[in-house]
């Protein structure tokens, strides 16, 4: 049988509500990794976001470029020397359209590697709402070298609600 | 039983100079094939060719943000996959995914650019056609036919359906 070179290594489904969700001691015997998340809010707004932390870094060693539609219009919004996070990943919240949940995908290619690194995200959210549904797509630096062990998926204003789900692959290139 | 692999790595390289990455005698045993690049190439944009044809039998549509601006537009008779710019410090990650690349129909390359280097970014997504209805069997990243920077990796994969 071939060997897998997609692994699923972990996976988190809420039963509850919760603000934050890590993965620790990831294995360094990948190339890249890949979190998808499915997912929603508790806070009082139709669209919120998340960022990763990683390695536990809260010091001001983030940047993130975004374009996405909002709606009906197109934007393109960034910010550098952040702390607490990497990236943007935009999904649903409270007042939305109830029952639904929306899909964030980060990719963290070289997470080992000794350079600077850089994360992909993608993100797919529709409410039939007449004012909103994103679709988003992000790049971040996080500014250090050192090789990712733990990634925390953080909400940035409030809780992810039960049935939340998020799931790590590592992917290896030989 | 248990399925197979579905998704192979078939080959990776990392450059220990200047210089640009060559997949050769790509099988075509697979569905699909994504390349993922990591890396930098001095700014200028990462590139594919197929089956070292530099004709003018290329074209691509594309969107991209900058952090304050937003812009789409498009090439045609171009001679190379475009992917989208790298940075000249920092890694860039672009990522193709080929589709159908052993049908008989002309090639579709989804390109998905990230790149920020913290006080600037832009992030894009591309679409490419390649008008020709061969099976890729080799391909040449590069940075616009240049060459990319010391340092930078390409993986490619195979993808199969079921």
């Amino acid at each position: 049988m071939p060997t897998p070179t997609y692994v699923a290594l972990a996976k988190t489904v809420l039963t509850g509500t919760q603000a934050t969700v890590t993965f620790s001691s990831i294995a360094s015997t990948y190339t890249d990794l890949v979190v998808l998340i499915n997912a929603r809010g508790d806070d009082a707004t139709d669209i919120s976001t998340m960022y990763v932390r990683i390695n536990g870094d809260t010091g001001a060693n983030y940047s993130y470029t975004r374009l996405f539609s909002f709606g009906t219009a197109v934007n393109s919004d960034r910010a550098g020397n952040q702390s607490n996070f990497a990236s943007a990943g935009f999904y649903n919240a409270s007042t939305s359209t109830s029952n639904t949940f929306s899909n964030v995908e980060f990719y963290l290619p070289s997470y080992t590697a000794s350079i600077k690194k850089i994360i992909s995200s993608s993100s797919a959210v529709e409410i039939n709402s007449t004012s909103s549904g994103v679709n988003g797509a992000g790049a971040s630096l996080y500014g250090s070298t050192t090789a990712i062990s733990s990634l925390t998926i953080v909400n940035n204003s409030g809780n992810f609600v039960s049935g939340s789900r998020f799931d790590l692959y590592g992917i290896k290139n030989s | 039983m248990p399925a197979g692999a579905t998704y192979e790595p078939l080959a990776t390289s990392t450059l220990g100079s200047a210089g640009t990455i060559t997949f050769s005698s790509i099988s075509g045993s697979y569905t699909d094939l994504r390349i993922v690049l990591v890396g930098t190439a001095s700014g200028n944009t990462f590139a594919l060719r197929f089956n070292g044809d530099s004709g003018t039998n290329y074209s691509y549509t594309q969107m991209n943000g900058n952090g304050s601006a937003v812009a789409s537009s498009r090439v045609s008779n171009n001679s190379l996959i475009y992917g989208w710019t790298s940075g000249t410090t920092n890694p860039a990650m672009c990522s193709f995914d080929i589709f159908s690349y052993a049908g008989a129909t002309n090639k579709t390359v989804l390109v998905v650019g990230s790149r920020d280097n913290v006080a600037s970014g832009s992030v894009a997504r591309v679409v490419n056609l390649w008008r020709n209805t061969a099976a890729i069997t080799s391909i040449v990243v590069s940075a616009n036919g240049g060459n990319m920077d010391s340092g930078t990796t390409a993986t490619l994969y195979g993808i199969k359906a079921a």
